[in-house]
């Protein structure tokens, strides 16, 4: 089987993908051209990286409002146990100098995240 | 010997952020992203003991995250089509409307909001969390060769879309 050429590959992609898909599967070659021909630049790629980016303390957010979810207070027994690091981290975050709380008494959730800030 | 399994602490501290971004780039809001983020800890934190370690715990995440993500756009819009046929629908606070993003990835917000919620969960899995061809297919569920075509295809569009954007006409 012969590779085509990057119009050929490039017009199959753009309106017979799925003849592509079919091509490829036989022609490792014609996959490393179209890997070059398509790919994004750097600044593509970076910008495209901020433009998904989650927030910094996205990890505390998330430890945050899970233990607020009923379905954790639920099974309260093993809350401390499972979210050590995360009661250690929100300390950390506020700041609290307080000595560690009994594992129902979570601390209070970040404020919101800052949707106007600047970019950071 | 066996491997310990990861325990709730290390889901949220080491893969938080790859599962919001693949929230964002279906939901296309940031609040919407952070509940399905939650959501997805939640099932992940009941489902941990099953979890046999057929794949890695990141592609596991991201599949769970990934479904939940469909399951909230489908709730959101209630409607029986394809998640990935439906039309473009800005919300408050989406991500196109802050200011907190720079204009070059602005601009590639918009590129990335022209293409399809599949195509555009690829591009960022690929892209940005530098994921394999094969374990993209493995949180998609869908054939390595698709995975492929879309990508290049999505690819295409994003850089004739932002080679297009007249100079200063990428905030609006």
């Amino acid at each position: 089987m012969r590779s085509e050429s990057d119009a050929t590959l490039l017009g199959w992609l753009a309106t017979k993908p799925d003849k592509l898909e079919r091509h490829l599967e036989g022609h490792p070659d014609d996959i490393e051209r179209l890997e070059q021909l398509t790919a994004l630049d750097a600044d593509q790629r970076d910008a495209m990286g901020r433009s998904v980016s989650a927030p910094d303390d996205i990890a505390e957010r998330v430890f945050s409002r899970m233990q607020l979810d009923p379905r954790l207070r639920e099974a309260g027994a093993t809350f401390a146990d499972l979210f050590t690091l995360g009661i250690r981290t929100m300390r950390v975050v506020l700041g609290s100098d307080d000595e560690p709380d009994a594992p129902d008494a979570p601390p209070p959730p970040p404020p919101p995240r800052d949707h106007e800030g600047p970019p950071t | 010997m066996s491997v310990p399994s990861p325990t709730i602490d290390d889901l949220v501290t080491q893969h938080s952020a790859s599962m919001y971004r693949v929230a964002l780039s279906l939901m296309r809001d940031h609040s919407l992203a952070e509940d399905v983020v939650q959501e997805s800890m939640m099932k992940a934190w009941q489902a941990l003991d099953g979890f046999r370690g057929e794949s890695s715990v990141k592609t596991w995440l991201l599949r769970i995250t990934h479904n939940t993500a469909i399951s909230a756009l489908r709730k959101r819009r209630d409607d029986l089509m394809s998640p990935y046929e439906l039309p473009e629908q800005a919300t408050a606070g989406s991500v196109e409307d802050e200011a907190v993003i720079q204009a070059d990835a602005h601009e590639i917000w918009r590129a990335l909001r022209q293409l399809d919620e599949l195509s555009r969960t690829i591009v960022v899995l690929r892209e940005v969390d530098q994921m394999s061809y094969e374990e993209i297919a493995d949180v998609l569920e869908l054939p390595v060769g698709t995975v492929r075509t879309r990508l290049f295809r999505a690819r295409q569009q994003l850089t004739k879309a932002t080679t297009s954007v007249p100079a200063g006409g990428g905030v609006q």
